[in-house]
């Protein structure tokens, strides 16, 4: 199966001594749920947003389909592929869950448009779906810095949807919730993968749920992967020893 | 170093003190508080509060405006340089000499104390905006920047919408500090109250001027609960 988005043979650093990233390869297919495991530090976040362009890698290459992602056009059509979600779901609290999922859809909607809040009706109605999907009608309008957490994580889920992504990268997306909501999030992305053939890529370090959830298990250490395994394929020991070295 | 000081204002000139006993005179003149002035200082209050507010909202405007191009998120950096530079300027200017600057532009009357607030208001708030602006939570804008949102999506999405109770809590505040400020530059003829405190303080009529004060100080006290309230309630 041929990859949507690859990391070839990337390396990162801030300050070209102390390298973040080491040589990682990574190439993600669609409808698939890729867990990249580690501990504080390890170089986590960095690839994560090194997969969505926020970050340059230092050497090696991002390929969308095949194709360098270096000339501008090319980047910009696999950033917009890519829905990302930052460690603190990244949402506005002050505006509505209507209005933070309508945010997905900025770069289909013209400048003066989109400033003026007016949207075309069929990205309001789209969103209005989502947000239906995701469990949130009931919170359409209320301002996002009244729901609980799992709520506000729902909205970083739908606002990615909007995007229309072949991707959605989560960083650290399981940490801060309960294991309940852990799951129900979880369920979700499940569901995208199975239906929608989103691909997603999770950095946790919660081992519990890789077994379950992960098509593909990674292990990220001092910046290189030092495991790579299909998901049913590890136990909880195997990844714990991984992620600790030794 | 504080006895230096003093000295060296004249606290311990004996010959200068002696005149404290004018403030007795003084206050002898201004007891009974003069009633037949309430509606004429109550008209003049009423100006310094329009003042203070027009002020307010067109300095807040400009500030507004001035901050886009001196955040370090949504400039770059010889822009902001130049803008930050300008917003320096500005505040180095006290208020009562751009209600000078206004007089002589625009004539004595209530117009010249607005521009002089509007410039007083956007020097201060533009740089407690951008400031603002530019601690806006770096995860919100990633994300907000990763759906492909250009500068002006990201400021009109993420910057102000996540910084909006901040310059409702600044603009209330400046509101205040504009009524008590707006009494200043009447001093100088840009109207309001204090055109009318100078006037009575020329003409001698204390009496007249306790009125005034006690009015102002009135409606101070309410415009500083009312705000302290409102931003207690909806922006702490």
């Amino acid at each position: 199966m041929s990859g949507i988005l690859e990391a070839r043979e990337v390396w990162f650093t801030y300050d070209s001594r102390n390298y973040i990233l080491r040589n990682i390869s990574l190439q993600i297919e669609p409808g698939r749920i890729y867990m990249v495991f580690g501990r504080s530090g390890s170089g986590k976040t960095t690839l994560l947003k090194i997969l969505k362009g926020i970050l340059r890698p230092t050497r090696g290459a991002i390929l969308y389909k095949g194709q360098p992602t270096t000339s501008g056009d090319l980047a910009k059509r696999a950033y917009s592929v890519v829905g990302y979600i930052p460690q603190g779901f990244g949402v506005v609290s002050n505006l509505s869950v209507l209005d933070n999922v309508l945010v997905g859809a900025l770069l289909r909607v013209p400048l003066l448009h989109s400033l003026l809040g007016q949207f075309p009706r069929e990205e309001v109605e789209r969103s209005e779906e989502i947000i239906e999907m995701m469990g949130l009608s009931q919170f359409k309008y209320q301002k996002v810095s009244q729901l609980s957490g799992g709520q506000r994580q729902r909205v970083a889920i739908a606002r990615a949807l909007m995007q229309k992504p072949q991707i959605i990268l989560a960083d650290e997306f399981v940490s801060q919730l309960d294991p309940l909501t852990a799951i129900e999030v979880l369920d979700v992305f499940h569901s995208l993968a199975e239906e929608r053939r989103i691909a997603t890529v999770i950095t946790s370090h919660d081992v519990h749920l890789a077994s379950r959830y992960a098509d593909q298990v990674l292990v990220l250490r001092d910046g290189e992967f030092k495991l790579c395994r299909e998901g049913g394929s590890i136990s909880e020991p195997e990844l714990i020893t991984a992620m600790k070295g030794g | 170093m504080f006895i230096l000081s003093l000295w060296q204002v004249g606290f311990f000139d004996a010959g200068r003190l002696a005149k404290i006993q004018n403030i007795w005179s003084f206050l002898a003149e201004m007891f009974p508080p003069d009633s037949s002035i309430i509606p004429l200082a109550l008209s003049s209050i009423y100006e310094s509060v329009v003042m203070a507010f027009a002020g307010t909202l067109m300095g807040g405007g400009l500030a507004l405006a001035l901050a886009v191009f001196s955040a370090r998120l949504l400039a770059p950096p010889t822009v902001r340089a130049f803008f930050r530079a300008v917003l320096a300027l500005i505040r180095a200017v006290p208020a009562i000499l751009w209600a000078l600057i206004f007089v002589v532009i625009a004539g004595f009357g209530p117009l010249a104390g607005v521009l002089a607030l509007t410039f007083y208001t956007a020097g201060y708030l533009g740089k407690l905006f951008y400031e603002a602006f530019d601690s806006v939570s770096s995860e919100v804008l990633e994300a907000v920047r990763g759906v492909g949102a250009s500068r002006l999506q990201q400021l009109r999405f993420a910057i102000l919408p996540e910084s909006a109770n901040y310059i409702l809590s600044q603009l209330l505040f400046i509101f205040e500090y504009n009524v008590r400020a707006s009494s200043i530059v009447g001093l100088v003829g840009a109207g309001g109250v204090g055109y009318l405190i100078l006037a009575l303080t020329q003409s001698l009529r204390y009496s007249g001027l306790l009125t005034v004060v006690l009015i102002l100080l009135a409606f101070v006290l309410a415009i500083d609960f009312a705000s302290s309230r409102i931003r207690a309630r909806y922006f702490a």
